[in-house]
């Protein structure tokens, strides 16, 4: 079953001088389950069709259906909504709230979606255990190591029970143990507990460990493998 | 956690929020410091001038206030008496004869204030005693007067002397005389301290032929802040015959002069309030670049935009509670001390309060009101400057803020 599917999708960007074709009539379907990564050079698209695929961005023509919803004709406050229950995102850099604990990160996704205390608590802990960071739970992100602090926005991102989870370049700024560590978290939540993960990357390890790859070029898909 | 959250994020950034903190307490203190000792001088000048003149309530016949002659006196019989003592909040009364003339003294003369009144009533009211500077303070049965300083020092008189006063009595009788002078008083008011002659109410009564007249009765109250009331129900219960004024009426360039002034402070705090808004609006602004990402993150997760503005609302209520609060506390040294020890102006100072009938003196009084509205006031200033950020988080589009 697709949870995300994109028809036609395209995406231009009117500069002052030069309107930039940031995706061209895009068509993906990713399955549940599924490990992805979108690779390609800098400009290829990668972020543009993560911000859009994520309810961030809207795109210039072309539909976008999420979780079987087409969110291409949803309000900003309808978006803000879908993303809390359907989408987990990872970022780059790691963009934890510095004033919260790691297990106060994890939690604030599910205060937002008025779980009680206790269930937040538990599945807080129980992330930060699937992670390694229990022991963390009490630090603030500047208490961290960037390895951590990727594994805590890991964790935070599942922390709402998504359907799938964006992570744009979530290895950028990590070192090659970190990098190693936050995949094997990531593809033990995929393969145990199902979680979609779809990456975008330049990173070869983490190509190395997806089992789908679709390669974009100037806004365009020119490959999609899956391995077997 | 929204509290913590907002509470933890006033001090993230330590530096910007004791700049606010510190700005609203510099508003608090400033404004209730100089509204403090404005009101108290105000207070203090009216009280000074009210007293020893007209009394915060003037009760006299019919058509007093604009005749303001001995012909418009007041038989003061034990049933106006008792009338007057009836009224709620009234302490006690006291008669007085008010009237113009020219003291001489040689080859020396003046235009003086005569009042007369029952000294140990006066003293009762308005502590004239301890104004007397050499002499001794005169008593009911006496036949002499005490001088101001300033009419003594025109007429270069002293305690001993005999002065020769020349006014219009009752019914066009003609009043001379002479009185030796008993004491030399130091009043505080200038204006009077410069024409105001003393005299027992009796010597008066007989000197102007005015039988059991007195020209006007001064209220005694309980509280003079109520006088205003006091002086509407005393007009209702006297009737036509009499007027029962209240000091506004009777001196009403002080009024003037008083709301004059204190309009001009209003102009003052009001600068003051815009330059502390714009310092305020500055860590605002500070804020929101500082957390532009952020607000872009927690929007793209799945934070409502109206609890992020909460949040930012909270934090501003935080910084604005402490600040007023902390303004309050750290206003009230300064404000004691000036009520305690108040400053005496020489010089230049001291002549242009003279001239315009005000002590030469700065003090201070505590209000609680003076306290609380200006402490409510900056806080309610800071507080609506949370409408800016509100408006802009609002408005966010979580893309354009991940961006920057």
């Amino acid at each position: 079953m697709s949870v995300i599917k994109t028809h036609q999708l395209s995406k231009i960007y009117n500069g002052s001088a030069v309107a930039v074709h940031a995706l061209n009539k895009v068509d993906l379907h990713i399955e549940e389950g599924e490990f992805t990564a979108i690779v390609g050079p800098s400009g290829s698209g990668k972020t543009t069709l993560l911000n859009i695929i994520g309810g961030l961005d809207n795109a210039t023509s072309g539909d976008v259906e999420v979780a079987g919803k087409d969110i291409t004709r949803m309000s900003e406050n309808d978006l803000i909504d879908f993303r809390l229950h359907n989408i987990g995102f990872v970022f780059q850099a790691y963009n934890l709230i510095p004033v919260l604990t790691a297990q106060e990160n994890v939690e604030f996704i599910m205060l937002m979606q008025k779980r009680d205390k206790k269930e937040r608590h538990e599945r807080a802990m129980s992330l930060l255990k699937a992670v390694g960071l229990e022991s963390q739970a009490d630090k603030r992100p500047s208490q961290m190591s960037g390895g951590q602090q990727q594994r805590v926005a890991v964790a935070r991102a599942l922390a709402s029970r998504p359907r799938f989870v964006l992570a744009d370049e979530p290895t950028a700024n990590l070192d090659s143990v970190s990098t190693s560590n936050l995949l094997d978290i990531m593809a033990r939540l995929n393969q145990e507990e199902g979680t979609t993960f779809v990456f975008s990357t330049h990173d070869q390890r983490v190509i190395d460990r997806a089992r789908r790859v679709i390669t974009l070029e100037d806004g365009h898909i020119v490959s999609d493998e899956t391995k077997a | 956690m929204i509290l913590r959250l907002a509470w933890r994020n006033l001090w993230r950034n330590r530096r910007r929020t004791f700049i606010t903190i510190a700005m609203i307490v510099g508003a608090v203190v400033l404004s209730v410091t100089m509204q403090s000792v404005q009101n108290a001088m105000y207070d203090r000048n009216i009280d000074n001038m009210v007293r020893f003149s007209k009394g915060y309530i003037q009760v006299a016949a019919a058509g007093h206030k604009e005749d303001n002659t001995l012909e418009t006196s007041v038989d003061l019989t034990p049933e106006l008496r008792e009338k007057i003592l009836s009224i709620k909040g009234v302490r006690g009364i006291l008669p007085r004869i008010q009237n113009f003339g020219l003291a001489a003294l040689d080859t020396m003369s003046k235009d003086v204030m005569i009042l007369g009144t029952v000294p140990e009533v006066e003293d009762e009211q308005t502590g004239l005693k301890k104004h007397v500077i050499k002499g001794e303070y005169f008593k009911a049965e006496d036949q002499s007067v005490m001088v101001a300083k300033g009419l003594a020092k025109r007429l270069q008189l002293s305690v001993g002397d005999t002065i020769v006063i020349v006014s219009m009595g009752y019914h066009g009788n003609s009043a001379n005389g002479k009185f030796p002078v008993k004491a030399i008083l130091e009043l505080a008011s200038p204006e009077l301290n410069k024409r105001v002659m003393y005299m027992p109410e009796a010597l008066a009564q007989r000197f102007f032929s005015l039988g059991t007249h007195v020209s006007d009765i001064s209220i005694l109250l309980d509280d003079n802040k109520k006088s205003l009331e006091i002086s509407k129900e005393m007009q209702s219960v006297l009737g036509d015959k009499y007027e029962a004024k209240h000091w506004t009426e009777l001196l009403p360039e002080l009024k003037q002069m008083v709301e004059g002034d204190a309009a001009g402070g209003y102009i003052m705090y009001g600068i003051l309030y815009v330059i502390i808004a714009f310092g305020v609006f500055g860590t605002v602004l500070m804020m929101l670049s500082e957390r532009r990402r952020e607000f872009g993150v927690v929007t793209a997760v799945g934070m409502k935009r109206r609890l992020l503005a909460i949040i930012v609302v909270i934090e501003n209520f935080i910084s604005g509670l402490i600040g007023a609060v902390a303004g309050m506390i750290l206003a009230l040294p300064g404000v004691l001390y000036l009520k305690y020890f108040p400053v005496n102006l020489a010089g230049q100072m001291k002549e242009a309060y003279e001239k315009i009938g005000f002590e030469p003196l700065i003090l201070a009084d505590i209000y609680p009101w003076i306290l609380l509205e200006n402490a409510g006031l900056v806080f309610l200033i800071a507080l609506g400057l949370s409408i800016y950020p509100v408006v802009k988080i609002l408005k966010i589009r979580s893309i354009d803020y991940l961006r920057s």
